[in-house]
């Protein structure tokens, strides 16, 4: 079984002849979903939308429609849904293309959304830094409003949502939908406690609101027209549906491959689609999901139980495509925002890059986070710079540790998973070039370094 | 539906209040949890992370909803994955928590040590040294030694805030409790984050915070130095002070307060906590009543007699020589505590003297300051000395004494001659001045007896609410200055012969337990104050506005 | 600074769409950073009045928000994303080549230029990428650093690398077509 593409989700992507108007999303059926949708009762899409089981493309990958159905309704309050265009995990960049060449199928798919749980009103919030995809979106909701697929009696359905798109201003918490909703309410973005803060009940406003990936509201039309049931067929049964995998960093063709879920592995989505390493270098680490996914060593085994009890080996190059095969092996499929490391990469770099976007990052409000990932960031540039010590392995590890499952939002596990895991399986890596720092003394140190990834 | 419920907290089980956070459940039955960002009278913030401990509930089966138990029929127990803020978790039925595990403690010397590494540790010349919550947790929770290599950051220090507060940001924790003040209290956030993750730090726009009165409650719930107030500054250790439970006289608002002081010297004047009053605030003036009291009135310090220095029990004596004469009249204080207004009473109706008494009234904030700038003009009514609301000054008595209806005027604390009293009233009765300070009436008042201040006493005040606060002396009185209550009790023994000959304001309050029926019970107040029943007392036209805890009667 | 009855419609018009004032800060500081290039108290205070804020909560949100600058900038702002996929393809070398070219030191401002490192830009498979004001370049490898100044210095030159505001059409057929491809 090759590598092979299955475009649905990036059907129009860099097509030839493509522009992103909207007549030619009508022209290609663009549309006809929301116009058969606002027919069809609200509940029985959400229905559709749990059955298909697809989950949230955003990294955490819970079920989507498990996310609609938390939805409070009985407060009386305007239910808001949030797009959430705020691409912005190292590594991700599948959203971008939808952004900027099929905007409308994220409006369709946000109309489709905010109709199926009544959304009063929907937000999309895009990365500041996605100036042109701001202009290009707003223009298709112009087109689109035009059309009456957006604003008032969508459809002649009579029911009303209108778009909003906001722009972030380069903001990596803004990520974290609660995040996000505090920034969107005008605030600087810090994610907020839960409870009582679930988005479900007391989001935006402190009313009930629905915050989904792009890629992820790009599914529920598809829902809608092909039915829940056959979605939930594509792929894998535990996470049905494609993924959009970015494959970035040292491989021959880096680039975005959408592909069945569990269709292929690692190993054959780096060398068929992506064309292997480098010439003359060999593949050493990957970061499966995005840059706070724990890395996996190229050479590492896993023991996996299969379902009938039986346990067997795989390496990190036989690792499916789906969320579970990940999970199996301790780590995510996050965001698919694959980073591929070979052996010219120095460890120690790699990781005082990642520590200090967390540092810049970290939005400061809880303690663990806006300390723990400045102190390590400031550990490891000290080991790059030539002044590592010995204790400094066991310390980044366990300023990690301390950091792990107490903070508020998610963002703190992810800033702290890659020093976990990076210093555990690369730990070899860093007692060397300590070792090596402290046997070379005085300039050397710093001659030693070759300042390639900080 | 039951306001109890069932938990276990440590392998202990307890009943307590049910809709309370877990930490404050905790505390309820003695099981200390630390904490920085979380204040009771505050949102949660969830922020600092050191309320974290373990908590499980009972587990359910997933499909029948079904509780599940253990081989041994108790409840099985469904711990969570990761430790929970203490300060963000409600109680629930049948909730275990853990607080005392090694997993816990990890946790707590983990987060000390992530706040420590960027503090100044400049504890020798810190304020806060002695109340300092991170000063306390680190000394019990913390690991002792650090293992932060690099340089400390470095960021704005000895920032003025509206005159009157010093902001450190590189002692800030960044608690958020400050803010949180700003915004739900005063409703104008005068202080804010600035800058991002660890760079962090609170700050104030320029002019931010200016003509607020509110503002030096933020330096009360700084948990570390960061904000100090300017006034107390480097002034005096906190240890080496010594507190008192004090009652504001600011207003009728009756804000509870703590007053320091050490060798008779007052320091300064904090809130105390009290759900039912003022909540964990006070004003700004309040905490400077104070300074009032000492630096802007001279201090009455001893007996005069016609201008003459004489003894206290000479002055006494003169006064009950005077009173025996007829056509008596007192001019009461709203500053007097209830004991004294009620002995005042007696010897008014001993003497069939008229009593008055004079308002002060100013703009009433809405808050913690209100229109009557007293603090127990209900204890003149409750007492019995007044039944309808005081003028703004003592133009009638000074009409009858003018007459020659009043010949003798027992003044406390008002200044006759800012109130209508002109020198040629003085020539026409004789005016005893009993106050702590000096004023344009003692300067040609008869007789001066030089009496405690408020500062010096203790008593008991009915605020605007209607609930009776008792409060401790501060400070003791100077040498030849008598006790307010002694003295009303001996004129009261000489002139009316009553039972009071052995004053003290044990057998006062007994007395007037008996004889009031809305003070029935005075005797032992609970800290948090006694509502007694003001109904008899609905027509009077009081002018405080609503406020904070407080509606006046007839409105909502 | 002036603030302008224009800017003040286009901040109203932005407010009208959200259901609470405040949450039209994030665009309407945009706007004025577009407008102004930075903000000073003027800016600080007009917004804060417009969005029904204290000041000290919008120079919060400013000092939190890397694209928002309390500085005035350079009329060629270069922001080189430094995160791992980019730096993977060479571009902390490249910046510190453009730092070389354009005699800026990374996080400063000289002459027309402000150079710095920034986090992701969210191009991560076409790296290393530099954003130049609202346009994006990408694939500019480091050995191409000259070349790509000279390409930089021409267009400033002929005006197109003006930075125009959000509200503008978006450029070419709606691609995210980049200017310059290394």
């Amino acid at each position: 079984m090759g590598a092979k593409q299955n475009r649905i989700i990036y059907r129009h992507i860099d097509l030839d002849g493509w522009d992103a108007s909207i007549e030619k999303y009508m022209s290609d059926g663009g549309y006809e979903v929301l116009k058969s949708a606002v027919e069809r009762i609200p509940e029985d899409l959400c229905q559709e939308v749990l059955k298909s089981n697809i989950r949230g493309r955003g990294g955490a990958g819970f079920p989507i429609g498990m996310k609609w159905k938390f939805l409070d309704r009985r407060s009386g309050k305007p239910i808001y849904l949030i797009c959430n265009a705020d691409e912005s995990e190292p590594g991700t960049c599948k959203d971008r293309l939808l952004i900027y060449q099929d905007p409308h199928q994220i409006i369709e798919g946000v109309m489709c959304s905010a109709f199926a749980i009544r959304a009063k009103q929907a937000f999309i919030y895009i990365r500041g830094e996605y100036i042109n995809g701001y202009r290009v979106l707003m223009r298709a909701i112009q087109q689109a409003r035009a059309k009456g697929f957006v604003g008032d009696n969508i459809c002649g359905s009579g029911y009303s949502c209108d778009i909003t798109v906001c722009r972030g201003a380069g903001c990596y918490v803004c990520g974290e939908e609660t995040g996000l909703i505090s920034s969107l309410a005008g605030r600087r973005a810090y994610p907020r406690i839960k409870p009582p803060y679930f988005p479900a009940a007391m989001g935006l406003y402190d009313c009930p609101t629905a915050v989904n990936n792009v890629e992820t509201l790009c599914w529920v039309p598809q829902i809608f027209k092909l039915g829940g049931e056959a979605v939930s067929k594509m792929g894998v049964q535990s996470d049905p549906g494609t993924h959009i995998w970015g494959v970035s960093g040292l491989v021959k063709n880096p680039g975005r491959y959408e592909i069945d879920s569990g269709a292929c592995t690692v190993g054959e989505l780096l060398y068929d689609l992506c064309g292997g390493p480098l010439a003359g270098r060999r593949f050493k680490a990957i970061i499966p999901g995005g840059s706070s996914m724990k890395i996996l060593r190229w050479d590492e085994k896993f023991r996996i139980k299969g379902a009938d009890g039986s346990e067997f080996e795989r390496r990190t190059e036989d690792i499916p495509l789906d969320a579970v095969s990940f999970q199996q092996c301790g780590t995510a499929l996050g965001s698919c925002g694959m980073i591929v490391m070979d052996n010219t990469v120095d460890m120690v770099e790699a990781l005082a890059n990642l520590n200090q976007f967390y540092a810049h990052e970290s939005c400061g409000q809880c303690t663990p986070c806006r300390e723990g990932t400045t102190w390590m960031s400031r550990i490891t540039r000290r080991i790059c710079e030539g002044w590592g010590r010995e204790a400094d392995v066991d310390l980044l590890k366990s300023v990690a540790d301390n950091m792990c499952g107490r903070t508020i939002c998610a963002l703190g596990e992810g800033a702290a998973w890659p020093t976990q895991s990076n210093v555990s399986k690369f730990r070899e890596e860093y007692v060397e070039k300590i070792r090596r720092q402290e046997t070379v003394g005085g300039q050397a140190r710093l001659d030693n370094n070759a300042y390639r990834l900080i | 539906m039951s306001d109890k419920v069932n938990i276990n907290i440590n392998g202990v089980d307890y009943a307590v209040k049910a809709g309370q956070n877990v930490l404050s459940a905790c505390r309820s039955v003695g099981v200390e949890i630390p904490f920085f960002c979380y204040y009771p009278h505050l949102k949660v913030a969830g922020s600092c992370r050191m309320c974290l401990v373990s908590v499980g509930t009972p587990a359910r089966d997933r499909q029948t909803g079904q509780l599940i138990k253990n081989e041994d029929g108790t409840a099985r127990i469904a711990w969570m994955p990761k430790p929970a803020i203490a300060c963000g978790t409600a109680v629930c039925e049948n909730m275990h928590i853990v607080t005392d595990s090694e997993a816990i403690s990890q946790c707590r010397q983990s987060i000390l040590e992530f706040i420590l590494l960027n503090h100044p540790l400049d504890c020798p010349i810190c304020d806060k040294a002695g109340e300092c919550k991170l000063q306390e947790y680190a000394n019990r929770y913390g690991s002792g030694v650090s293992r932060y290599v690099e340089s400390k950051s470095v960021k704005p220090k000895r920032r003025e805030v509206a005159g009157k507060i010093m902001l450190d940001a590189e002692r800030c924790i960044l608690c958020s409790r400050c803010i949180r003040f700003c915004e739900e209290v005063i409703g104008k956030p005068v202080l804010g984050f600035v800058k991002r993750g660890a760079k962090t730090e609170i700050s104030v726009y320029p002019g931010g915070g200016e003509g607020l009165n509110y503002l030096l409650n933020v330096v009360d719930i700084c948990p570390v130095g960061a904000l100090t107030e300017k006034a107390f500054r480097f002034k005096m250790r906190a240890w080496f002070l010594r507190t008192a439970r004090t009652i504001s006289a600011e207003s009728s608002a009756g804000v509870n307060t703590t007053t320091w002081s050490r060798g008779g010297e007052i320091y300064r004047v904090t809130p105390r906590a009290n759900d039912f009053v003022n909540g964990s605030w006070m004003s700004d003036t309040g905490r400077y009543v104070h300074l009032g009291a000492a630096a802007g009135k001279r201090r009455l310090s001893g007996a005069r007699l016609d201008s003459t220095s004489c003894s206290l029990s000479y002055a006494v004596d003169r006064s009950v020589e005077i009173l025996r004469l007829s056509g008596f009249a007192i001019v009461a204080s709203a500053f007097m505590t209830v004991e004294e207004m009620f002995l005042l009473s007696e010897l008014a109706k001993v003497c069939k003297a008229r009593v008055y008494m004079v308002s002060h009234v100013a703009e009433d904030d809405g808050f913690l300051v209100s229109a009557d700038r007293t603090p127990n003009m209900r204890g003149a009514f409750v007492t019995g000395l007044i039944d309808r609301y005081p003028g703004k000054d003592l133009s009638e008595l000074a009409q009858l004494v003018e007459s020659g209806d009043v010949r003798t005027v027992l003044c406390f604390d008002e200044d006759l001659k800012a109130l209508g009293f002109e020198a040629r009233h003085f020539k026409k009765a004789n005016v005893i001045y009993c106050s702590s300070a000096e004023n344009a009436t003692s300067a040609c008042a008869k007789v001066c007896v030089p009496l405690e201040n408020e500062f010096e006493k203790s008593g008991m005040w009915i605020n605007r609410q209607f609930r009776l606060q008792s409060f401790e002396a501060a400070v003791e009185r100077p040498k030849g200055v008598s006790s307010t209550v002694a003295f009303v009790a001996e004129l009261l023994a000489k002139i009316g012969g009553d039972e009071f000959s052995e004053p003290g304001v044990e057998l006062v309050r007994r007395v007037m337990a008996q004889r009031v029926p809305q003070l029935e019970g005075c005797q032992n107040i609970p800290e948090e104050g006694m509502p007694i029943d003001g109904s008899a007392f609905s027509r009077v036209a009081f002018p405080e506005g609503p406020a904070f805890k407080y509606a006046p009667s007839g409105s909502k | 600074m002036e603030i302008d009855s224009q800017l003040e419609m286009e901040c109203d018009a932005l407010i009208g769409q959200y259901p609470q004032k405040r949450s039209a800060a994030m665009m309407v500081m945009h706007l004025i950073q577009e407008r102004f290039g930075y903000f000073d108290d003027t800016c600080v205070e007009f917004a804060a009045k417009k969005l029904g804020v204290e000041p000290i909560e919008v120079y919060g949100m400013l000092s939190f928000y890397p694209m928002y600058s309390d500085k005035p900038r350079g009329r060629v702002h270069i922001k080189v994303c430094r995160t791992l996929s980019c730096a993977l393809s060479g571009s902390v070398k490249l910046g510190h080549e453009l730092s070389k070219l354009t005699g800026c030191p990374i996080g400063s401002t000289k002459g027309v230029y402000t150079l710095e490192f920034v986090e992701c830009l969210g191009n991560c498979t076409n790296g290393p990428n530099v954003q130049v004001n609202d346009k994006l370049f990408e694939g500019v490898a480091p050995e191409d650093a000259e070349k790509f100044m000279e390409k930089i210095a021409a267009l400033d030159k002929s005006g197109e690398l003006a930075q125009k505001p959000a509200s503008a059409e978006p450029q070419g057929e709606g691609f995210d077509s980049p200017a310059y491809k290394g």
